[in-house]
């Protein structure tokens, strides 16, 4: 009833403005209708929730869900159009309907294919326009071309067009149904090329080529439907077009989606759709990026328009892949030029002639496929990197062997093979699917590695090769258990396949297993390898050679053989520069690297040099800004910064930075490690709230890039603990610590961070006894002894803290003398070791300061406590807060040794440095007075 | 006064019938149609599409509006009523026809029935909305299918906006019930 509703209304009007105690109230008393109650307070309760009833683009979703209109019934059969009668619809097509029809001519029945549009044109200058384009249409005769008879416009204001009746089947089913050979359809579909060439010499584009348009009737005789009919009934204004598509978006050319210039080139991308099809049996411009051929499996050649024949992946692979791509490039411009060019490569293929198309544009897919993809998968840029990288190997040794002309053919079409299946698989982690189910790269390279060791198209050799590529890339990505499983594979293919020791593929597989031996920690095996390679690297000139010394050289300074390690790296730069050229990146690259080598050495005075040299040969030669130089800048910032040239580390840091900033989209995971890099030197430095914004930027990008519990993050995070630590917030740090750990304890065995591992035991275990947790530091201790052990030789500045933090733990155990005795000997290792970092001998002479005044020898620990302040006052004066945690020691020494003067001097020193207070512990600041 | 210069309000909203109307209906279902074939890529906005038309139909001075109000109030009962002949027409075709299958596959045509029968849901309440409150129904087609404020609705059906606002919260209301029930 009519004051129901409008009670609803009121009363929801009226309870809606309460709250809901007034709301029972009110409804009590004004609507005691228990059915309507319910009524009312359902409304409620929807207008408390908060989620509208159809989000805001509701009606855009369903409607293009729902899809394109339906074909109305316009006409039924029977009726009259124009001359014709129409006895049945044989065809719908998305913005007409087909009649086959019937006219009278002086006695003879003519039947024709009369297209009934759907819709009318309105405007007087779309019929006058409609009227011109169909007398263009009537001149064009083809024998390969349906004619068109008439057209019009029917009383209820409807467009049609009468055209040849053609009775046959689209040229893909008939190609199936006769189970054409290959050539047999090239020879067909050369006619249809013929065809659209001839149009196009009358100027009408077809606009609209696809297989329903394309038949082919019982004698074979091909014939074109609908040419220019797309155009005729596209209204003259763009803004004001009432039709349906005028195109079939499954074979539009990309500049018919976007609205573009619809030239002769349009039919040619159209064409080049038709022809995949033709071939594969699928529609080949699915923007998956994948070669026609790709589509053939081998296990079942030819499925689709192609089954019932043997159409093989290789009778496609390679021109016929060319003569298709190019036809379907994105850009009209590298197009074929029309049609007939197309035909020509069609014939010149039958003829079994070099064709005009060019594979080689294959490496401009990739890049192109790159480019599109580039923010759409954010966690595999690290992935994408590495195959650029991988690519780049086999597209210069393509390079290397077109040079040696009589290997050229094999080893391009080697290389091409590499990239055919690179595209493949990066075709897997297409971004049409959502992010959540792109494939991951560790599952990209799994599955790659399944069709290389399925496909038995492969050349041994490609397969082999493959192997060492994906290796290398489950390496960059981290996966070292895949890497290993990966590379022990090719290895055994290619020992198979008889390679040579100086082979370059061989090389290759062998630096990548030397790589992955090194990352793991098991560096004496991966010396070993090279080692063994040795003797054929001097013979042979080339980047893998390279890599090898370069590896090399780095294992034999793992080694501690400093000077074979500088024999060996300059051997390599020697190599590199006959390689590359001595300006060269790569040279200049391999210099920087030997940098690099050299402050693993502790060299880091060479190291200063050979990165100086080298970054200024760089700029010199106007080397690609890249982040090759962004990574030399880190490790020239870093060697200055462990030689205590602080104030020359910052502008390194800030230019690698802002490079690395412009060169990775963000958030770009090597940022990270620059600006971990520059939070310790600001850690160091005591500015601590630059620092933290450094860290915390870093922590970011880990989370978004490599994930809060990847390698990175616990290196961020062994940061931010020693951030806390350093301002004395110990608490923070242990947990941190914590963190730390278990990030690290996680990657060991992959990655292979052992020392970093031990590093944060540690530091962790030395944060334990300041907390008092002695227990649990002794025990982490010794898992860092053990762990220490393995990995380093007993002159290792991490046996020195080692030591210092076993005599901390025994100071505070209350066991003075056992502490001297661990202390001395830190202190032996690292004064022999004479490294500019003086932190470990500082931490160390604090600890024998204590020691010395637990044993009441006093007098001494004064001049422990001085010799700690001097040194940190002649490596790192700017920090104060560390100075005055110092002074405060050295005042507790002088007021042990009753020197109630020299302890009143200390504190003023201590005070006049104005370090910030609340950062100081706690016994400082009593011993201070602050 | 001309009858067509009167703002428009429930009551002079006219019968599918209407020359006025179907006009309209047409051209919005041509442009609508146009947008669709951009296929994935295409957009199509309901409201935008209404408000191009406006622009189109106001600068020719194509059809007799004395007043965008009711343009407006025209344009979206139109936009209603061609997205629930959208989805009837799918739904009528759901037992297959060629037409598509060649268009639709898989998981699409799955997609293209559930949305229409949303679709259906969302003009079965608006139709029961308009029995209760005939107002509050058209404060939503103007909402919904022309993308007007509060302020331009209560303008076009000569209401205070604050009536509008309580015609709003009503129908928000009863459509999320209704919806919730046929979900």
């Amino acid at each position: 009833m009519k004051t129901d509703s409008r009670s609803v209304r009121d009363l929801f009007d009226a309870a809606v403005v309460l709250d809901a105690g007034a709301r029972r109230a009110f409804l009590d008393q004004h609507c005691t209708d228990p059915a309507q109650r319910a009524r009312i307070e359902a409304l409620l309760a929807a207008d408390e929730d908060t989620h509208e009833p159809l989000q805001a683009d509701g009606f855009e979703r369903i409607i293009k869900a729902i899809g394109p209109e339906r074909p109305q019934d316009a006409l039924p059969p029977g009726s009259h159009v124009g001359p014709f009668d129409l006895l049945e619809v044989i065809g719908e097509g998305g913005s007409s309907t087909v009649f086959r029809a019937v006219r009278d001519i002086e006695g003879a029945t003519q039947q024709v294919a009369l297209k009934l549009m759907r819709r009318g044109l309105y405007s007087p200058e779309a019929q006058r326009l409609f009227r011109r384009e169909q007398r263009a249409l009537i001149q064009l005769r083809h024998p390969n071309i349906a004619r068109m008879i008439e057209g019009g416009v029917h009383e209820s204001g409807l467009p049609y067009i009468a055209l040849e009746l053609v009775e046959g089947s689209t040229i893909t089913d008939f190609a199936r149904a006769r189970g054409l050979e290959l050539d047999e359809r090239l020879r067909l579909f050369g006619v249809v090329c013929a065809a659209v060439e001839a149009a196009h010499r009358a100027l009408i584009v077809h606009r609209d080529l696809k297989p329903s348009n394309v038949l082919v009737t019982e004698d074979g005789e091909v014939k074109l439907l609908d040419f220019g009919i797309a155009k005729l009934l596209a209204e003259e204004d763009e803004s004001a077009r009432t039709q349906m598509p005028a195109f079939t978006p499954a074979y539009a050319a990309p500049e018919q989606r976007d609205d573009g210039p619809i030239t002769t080139a349009t039919d040619v991308y159209a064409l080049g759709v038709l022809l995949g099809e033709l071939v594969t049996g699928e529609r080949v411009n699915d923007g998956s990026g994948r070669t026609p051929s790709s589509r053939i499996t081998n296990d079942n050649p030819g499925t689709g328009a192609a089954t019932l024949t043997s159409i093989t992946r290789r009778q496609v692979r390679g021109d016929l892949d060319a003569i298709i791509l190019k036809a379907l490039d994105a850009d009209p411009a590298r197009r074929y030029a029309s049609a007939g060019r197309l035909a020509d490569d069609i014939e010149r293929l039958l003829a079994r002639q070099p064709v005009s198309a060019q594979i080689p544009s294959r490496w401009y897919r990739t890049r192109k496929f790159m480019l599109r993809h580039k923010g759409g998968v954010a966690s595999t840029v690290a992935f994408l990197l590495a195959i650029l990288a991988a690519l780049g190997m086999a597209l210069w040794q393509a390079r290397l062997a077109r040079e040696q002309a009589a290997l050229a053919e094999r080893a391009t079409v080697r290389a091409n093979t590499t990239l055919d299946f690179i595209v493949d698989l990066l075709a897997t982690a297409s971004a049409d699917l959502p992010k959540a189910d792109r494939p991951t790269p560790e599952a990209l390279v799994a599955q790659a590695a399944k069709n290389a060791r399925e496909d038995s198209d492969l050349d041994p050799l490609v397969r082999a090769q493959l192997f060492t590529t994906l290796a290398e890339v489950a390496r960059s990505n981290g996966d070292n258990r895949q890497a290993e499983r990966l590379i022990n594979e090719a290895i055994v293919h290619l020992h198979e396949q008889g390679s040579s020791a100086a082979s370059p593929e061989w090389i290759a597989a062998m630096v990548s297993k030397g790589n992955l031996l090194h990352d793991t920690d098991r560096t004496a095996e991966a010396d070993s390898l090279m080692k063994g390679l040795l003797p054929v690297l001097d013979g042979v000139d080339t980047e893998g050679a390279v890599s090898a010394l370069l590896l090399y050289a780095a294992t034999r300074a793992y080694a501690d053989d400093a000077d074979g390690a500088v024999e060996i790296g300059h051997r390599a730069l020697k190599k590199a520069q006959r390689v590359f050229g001595a300006d060269s990146i790569d040279s200049v690259s391999t210099a920087a690297f030997l940098g690099q080598v050299f402050s693993k050495l502790n060299r880091y005075a060479d190291s200063e040099v050979l990165l100086t040299e080298a970054i200024t040969r760089w700029r010199r030669l106007g080397l690609p800004r890249n982040e090759t130089l962004a990574r030399n800048l880190y490790h020239l910032a870093r060697s200055k910064y462990r030689l205590g040239k602080f104030n020359e580390v910052e502008a390194l840091y800030t230019e690698g930075n802002a490079l690395m900033r412009s060169v990775g989209a963000a958030p770009y995971f090597r940022l990270s490690q620059g600006l971990r890099g520059y939070a310790e030197f600001l850690i160091d430095m005591e500015r601590f709230d630059q620092a933290k914004a450094a860290l915390d930027e870093s922590r970011q990008i880990d989370i978004e890039t490599r994930g809060a519990q990847s390698a990175d993050a616990g290196l961020t995070l062994q940061l931010l603990a020693r951030w806390h630590r350093q301002r004395h917030e110990l608490v923070a740090a242990e947990r941190l610590y914590q963190s730390t750990h278990a990030v690290f304890a996680a990657h060991v065995e992959q990655v292979g961070l052992q020392w970093e591992l031990e590093r944060t035991r540690l530091h962790w275990s030395r944060t334990l006894i300041e907390l008092g947790r002695h227990d649990q530091a002794a025990a982490l201790l010794d898992e860092a002894k053990a762990g220490l052990a393995r990995i380093n030789s007993p002159a290792d500045v991490g046996n020195a803290d080692a030591h210092c933090i076993a005599g901390q733990l025994a100071v505070a155990r209350g066991q003075p003398e056992l502490a001297l005795g661990e202390i001395d000997n830190g202190l032996a290792i690292v004064q022999a070791l004479d490294i500019p970092d003086k932190t470990s001998e500082i931490d160390c002479r604090v600890q024998r300061t204590n020691a010395l005044m637990a044993l009441r020898r006093s007098r001494e620990a004064r001049a422990e406590a001085e010799l700690a302040f001097t040194r940190q006052q002649a490596t790192n004066p700017v920090a104060t807060l560390k100075l005055t945690t110092l002074l405060a020691l050295r005042t507790r020494a002088e007021q042990a040794d009753n020197d109630a003067a020299a302890a009143a001097r200390s504190i003023a020193q201590a005070r006049t440095l104005a370090a910030p207070t609340l950062l100081l512990a706690e016994q400082d600041r009593a011993t201070l007075g602050l | 006064m001309d009858d067509a210069a009167q703002p428009a309000n429930p009551a002079t909203i006219p019968l599918d019938t209407d020359t006025l109307f179907s006009q309209v209906y047409d051209r919005l279902k041509g442009m609508a149609g146009k947008r669709l074939s951009g296929g994935v890529h295409g957009t199509l906005d309901t409201t935008a599409l209404v408000h191009d038309l406006y622009l189109r139909m106001g600068s020719n001075r194509e059809l007799g509006f004395a007043h965008a109000n009711q343009f407006f109030a025209y344009a979206a009962r139109a936009m209603r009523h061609l997205l629930a002949d959208r989805a009837r027409d799918r739904l009528r075709l759901r037992a297959g026809g060629d037409w598509l299958r060649t268009t639709l596959t898989g998981s699409d045509y799955r997609l293209a029935i559930d949305s229409a029968e949303q679709a259906l849901a969302v003009e079965a309440a608006l139709q029961a909305l308009s029995e209760v409150d005939a107002r509050a129904a058209q404060v939503v087609e103007l909402t919904w299918f022309a993308g007007l404020g509060q302020e331009q609705i209560g303008e076009t059906l000569g209401v205070a906006r604050s009536t509008i606002a309580r015609d709003w919260r009503f129908a928000r209301a009863f459509l999320k019930q209704q919806l919730d029930d046929t979900r």
